[in-house]
């Protein structure tokens, strides 16, 4: 039982982050149809930020993440500007954005990786001291990353039920054609979306560094992951994604109680690929969403 | 014969760019012809170098191991291809991908926990050097029997390049058969194509396995080339490289796709002797930013490559 309990808290520490990256993900094809393989660059990017300000500067922690989620956030919004609005004026295809999406993440990682090398780094967090709370060990690590998690959903679940901003951007997630012609600003909401895709991308990545650590692919190597949760919660659906973040990390670290840990990164894969094959929409989405 | 003793840097470079034209032609039969947004290609690589590697090391004769590979990437990719295909594009892209990184995990953790025995040596990878022992250094023993001594890279490079030769002129035939006509039939409008009696779906399949055949010979000739690979050697990358080359050469096309794998090859090889004042790790990253640089601005500015034609866009829709 305790073993249970102690794999679930795992899980719910990885499932925030998967939860974190997978809004972004989620929001941004929602509404610009865009299957965005930069989203996990995005996260190193906000990892790096973090590093930089926090290890190389000597920065306060919470300064360290402010200031990855506002770069990052505005590197969301930059490549809207500078890639994806005028090839999206072009009439580009799915395919052709997916394609340049893959060589942005390129060009991010290994710009990342050109400026800061590609050792693995550390943010400088406290990653040893452990809790035993009833039998369970919760490092004050998790707590934090649980606790910030939960505090940044909240707020990103407000935005998105009980502000204008949040109202539009549903609308355009639903459908941007009929969100234009009631008179939303689609360009203006295309570029909050962004900028909150971009933040959370870069809020996640912090976490992510604190859970694994800094280095050039740490976001890459998640975004498989991310993709799977996307999935599970329907793709286009930022609540779903939210969930689908939390049932995978917690499938994959209850997985380890029945296969050897060494395929936990599996589970995930392994449910992407089931989710589409079986139940494309997803466990929230609605049929039309997907066809 | 003189110069084929010292062929230099270029042997090297030239071996590696017809084992990325292999792999690009196969992609091509995929993406190209048939419309399949495969984005997980290089498994088919994968499978091809392993099951060579691994047989090889069980005893059995080269030849048939190396048609084990070509029937191994085949079955698993229109295995794959089976419940995959009537996804629609970006999905069937993310569930390919994934695939392929389930099998290199799968190879990275050794599989001995399911088929109960070591296989694939975990992440250190296998070591094979069968092809050279069996067939490179006979063709240079014959040679120096004979009075010429051969750049010890040429028996490959002329064996790569030959099969890039076959392989290329194959395809090329097979698309102008009415089963070529069929898969570009498919590719522009399925529907029509079924209407028409036409089994699409097979067709399909049969362009995966295709696909993947090429790709697989491409892993055994990997394999022939460096002798030690590790599940490292086939991340995701290598599929976005192919991609790179066949939307260069020009999607559909088969010149193309050769054209293509030189041309980024080069690209990214003769880089590497320019002196930058960087350190090697930064170099190396330079050469993934070129590839992505090209990507984006080939799809953003003429997404019918070198070779392709507009009217036979496939990126668009």
């Amino acid at each position: 039982m305790d073993e249970i309990l102690q794999r679930i808290v795992f899980g719910l520490t990885s499932g925030s982050i998967y939860a974190i990256a997978a809004v972004g993900l989620t929001l941004v094809y929602g509404i610009l149809r865009l299957t965005n393989f930069a989203h996990g660059d995005l996260m190193t990017f906000g990892a790096y930020m973090a590093y930089t300000v926090t290890v190389m500067w000597n920065g306060h922690f919470i300064l360290g993440l402010l200031a990855a989620t506002v770069l990052t956030a505005l590197l969301g919004l930059g490549t809207e500007l500078a890639i994806w609005r005028p090839l999206r004026l072009r009439g580009s295809g799915v395919l052709q954005l997916m394609l340049v999406s893959i060589g942005l993440s390129l060009v991010i990682r290994y710009g990342l990786q050109f400026f800061y090398g590609a050792d693995l780094r550390r943010l400088d967090v406290d990653v040893t001291s452990t809790n035993v709370i009833g039998g369970i060990r919760i490092s004050d690590q998790q707590i934090l990353i649980f606790v910030l998690a939960a505090i940044v959903l909240g707020l990103v679940g407000l935005l998105l039920a009980k502000t204008l901003i949040g109202a539009s951007m549903r609308a355009l997630s639903d459908n941007i054609v009929l969100a234009e012609s009631t008179g939303i600003d689609t360009r203006r909401v295309i570029s909050q979306t962004w900028l909150l895709a971009g933040g959370l991308a870069g809020f996640g990545g912090v976490l992510a560094a604190i859970f694994i650590n800094v280095n050039p692919e740490v976001g890459w190597n998640l975004l498989l992951t991310v993709f799977a949760a996307v999935i599970v919660g329907g793709i286009g659906n930022p609540y779903g994604a939210l969930i689908g973040g939390y049932v995978i990390g917690l499938a994959q670290e209850l997985s380890t109680l029945v296969i050897p840990a060494q395929y936990k990164l599996l589970v995930g894969f392994v449910i992407l690929v089931l989710v589409l094959l079986i139940r494309p929409q997803g466990i929230m989405g609605r049929r039309q969403a997907v066809t | 014969m003189s110069f084929l003793s010292d062929l230099g840097i270029w042997a090297p470079i030239l071996t590696v760019t017809g084992i990325y034209a292999l792999l690009a032609l196969g992609l091509q039969v995929q993406v190209g012809q048939a419309g399949l947004r495969n984005f997980g290609h290089v498994a088919s690589m994968l499978l091809g170098a392993y099951t060579m590697a691994i047989l090889n090391s069980e005893g059995v004769p080269l030849v048939l191991s190396m048609l084990a590979a070509l029937a191994v990437a085949m079955l698993a990719a229109a295995l794959v291809a089976i419940p995959t295909l009537r996804l629609r594009g970006d999905f069937l892209a993310i569930v390919t991908i994934a695939l392929a990184e389930i099998v290199r995990i799968l190879a990275r953790t050794d599989v001995e926990a399911i088929v109960g025995r070591p296989l694939t040596n975990g992440p250190s990878g296998l070591s094979d050097r069968t092809f050279r022992s069996e067939v490179i250094k006979p063709i240079l023993d014959w040679g120096r029997d004979n009075g010429w001594d051969f750049d010890r890279s040429l028996p490959l490079l002329v064996i790569v390049w030959t099969a890039v030769l076959v392989v290329g002129l194959g395809l090329w035939a097979l698309s102008r058969t009415p089963w070529g006509r069929v898969v570009r039939a498919v590719r522009e409008d399925e529907d029509a194509v079924r209407a028409l009696g036409k089994n699409a779906f097979l067709c399909k399949v049969q362009a995966m396995a295709i696909g993947a055949a090429c790709a697989a010979l491409a892993g055994c000739f990997f394999v022939a080339n460096q002798v030690q690979f590790s599940p490292a050697s086939f991340e995701p990358i290598v599929t976005f490289s192919a991609f790179t080359i066949i939307i260069l050469g020009g999607l559909g096309s088969f010149r193309g796709a050769v054209a293509g794998a030189f041309v980024l090859q080069v690209l990214l090889e003769r880089t590497r002797y320019i002196e930058t004042g960087f350190t090697g790790e930064q170099e190396a990253a330079l050469r993934y930013i070129v590839v992505g640089l090209v990507l984006m601005a080939l799809v953003a500015f003429r997404p019918q490559g070198i070779f392709g034609k507009r009217e036979e866009l496939v990126l668009g829709d």
